[in-house]
């Protein structure tokens, strides 16, 4: 599932809520 | 990254984080739908980025302020949140050639890269009872 339109809280959540966890986070072309 | 990491530690307990930015003329939504379709996996959260907003915070963050990271791999312990700005990762790794903004230090592609993403979950998972490799 895609969050769309550069959601940054969204993200920030997604980023924070897994804060007991390792995080990768990868920035990529989808081309 | 589908073999780096999500095949190689299939138990691995990480939250993995994937932003596809819009960078080359052929990128879209469209584009960044059908890309994240490749990477099903539970473990993993997709964002689309139109306007490079994460791009920059993260290039910012690793003094590259005013440029746009992109192609590149960051991983963060247990227990950092982003507040206002992205916290320092504790590694990273990127594609980006190497006379660009982002330190050639870590600078990775192809095999090395594979080496670098999985030497680098074995050591942010090592004692943390997340790590049960595949191989």
């Amino acid at each position: 599932m895609i969050s769309l339109a550069g959601s940054p809280h969204a993200f920030q959540q997604s980023f924070n809520e897994a804060s007991e966890k390792v995080r990768f986070l990868a920035v990529l072309s989808p081309t | 990254m589908q073999t780096a990491i999500l095949q190689a530690f299939p138990q691995a307990d990480l939250q993995v984080l994937i932003v596809w930015i819009v960078m080359l003329e052929t990128d879209n939504e469209q584009a960044a739908r059908v890309s994240s379709g490749l990477l099903d996996d539970p473990r993993v959260i997709h964002f689309y980025d139109p306007e490079k907003r994460f791009g920059k915070a993260i290039a910012e963050g690793l003094h590259g302020e005013g440029k746009t990271a992109w192609d590149i791999y960051l991983f963060y312990k247990p227990g950092v949140q982003w507040v206002e700005t992205p916290p320092q990762p504790v590694s990273w790794m990127h594609q980006l050639y190497p006379s660009s903004w982002a330190d050639p230090n870590y600078y990775r592609t192809g095999q090395d890269l594979v080496e670098e993403l999985r030497k680098s979950v074995e050591q942010q998972c090592y004692n943390r009872a997340c790590l049960h490799p595949n191989a």
